[in-house]
């Protein structure tokens, strides 16, 4: 089986330069492997701005606050990525999850690939679906105002607002795919991956 | 009242009405940020029918979770609470995503106030 929505890109092109960092379900409680979120992001986050500073810096007060700002951005979107990753991840199955960051001239692709269960690539298919049938931005503000009420009610509430976030706050594009993955030992495991573009020219 | 970490700080200074963040927050869920909504709700109990600002300025990252706390407190006090409090919210424009919370705030609620310095 394999599924794709919106314009996700199987092959990317050959870039110069990427960074790969993968993630088991393993022994460490959940709140250490928590905190590598956040050192993965800020890894990421450093990663490109050494090379976006060699490109752009002119030394200017301005210059340096487009810089720490985009490097809040990229920090931001791989920490939503890598918790996302880790908050679905289906832990029964031995499956590494992996969180991909690629560098073009014009553009940064993120891709984070995690397995789930069937019940979560449904979950997850539904929310994909609201988003490509409904205007983000109404998706966003509902979303915030669900969760309160939700909330207010005692009741959990999960809704994508990272994602959504990306989208509305960030213009940033997204896409996934699912796919059938055999593993070693013979077993099929779902897959998701979420790739996230982010245009650089902006 | 304050929550004080290494990471990242919460602190309520009932003099001046306000609640100051500071730091980096990445806690998991609404879960890991109970004790920070607990916090905002109880002030915001005590400032039924008055002032309160939340200090954004020395906030240097929030993840979505910590977006939604804020999202989720404003909501709380306007619309389902209705505590009749004049909400300010005040960030730093130099950093790209106060300015982004700061229009969201205000479309979830337009009678918030969002003032950069």
């Amino acid at each position: 089986m394999k599924k794709l929505f919106g314009n996700f890109i199987e092959h990317l092109p050959k870039q110069e330069e990427y960074l790969t960092i993968g993630f088991s379900p393993s022994s460490l409680p959940l709140k250490e492997r928590w905190e590598n979120n956040g050192l993965s992001a800020d890894f990421i986050a450093d990663y490109f701005k050494n090379f976006y500073i060699n490109k752009h810096k002119k030394n200017t007060e301005e210059d340096e606050f487009l810089i720490d700002n985009f490097r809040t951005t990229v920090k931001y979107i791989a920490n939503e990525l890598l918790e996302n990753a880790m908050k679905f991840q289906d832990l029964s199955v031995p499956f590494t999850a992996k969180i991909q960051f690629s560098l073009y001239t014009d553009k940064l692709i993120f891709c984070v690939t995690n397995g789930v269960t069937t019940q979560q690539a449904e979950n997850f298919g539904s929310f994909i679906q609201q988003v490509n049938e409904t205007d983000p931005e109404e998706l966003y503000m509902n979303a915030m105002r669900a969760n309160a009420l939700k909330e207010a009610q005692g009741e959990e509430s999960q809704s994508g607002l990272g994602l959504l976030s990306m989208i509305c706050d960030y213009a940033a594009e997204l896409a996934w795919k699912f796919e059938d993955v055999e593993l070693d030992d013979g077993s099929t495991v779902t897959t998701v991956t979420t790739m996230v573009s982010l245009d650089t020219n902006n | 009242m304050e929550i004080i970490e290494e990471k990242y700080q919460v602190i309520y200074d009932p003099d001046a009405a306000t609640i100051t963040f500071k730091g980096a927050m990445m806690l998991n869920g609404a879960k890991g940020y109970e004790p920070i909504s607990k916090l905002l709700n109880t002030v915001a109990e005590q400032r039924k029918n008055n002032d309160l600002m939340i200090n954004l300025q020395q906030l240097k990252f929030l993840n979505s979770s910590g977006i939604n706390t804020l999202t989720k407190f404003v909501i709380f006090i306007n619309d389902i609470q209705k505590l009749d409090i004049k909400l300010t919210f005040l960030g730093n424009n130099k950093i790209d995503w106060h300015v982004k919370l700061g229009k969201n705030l205000t479309r979830l609620s337009p009678n918030i106030n969002v003032i950069f310095e």
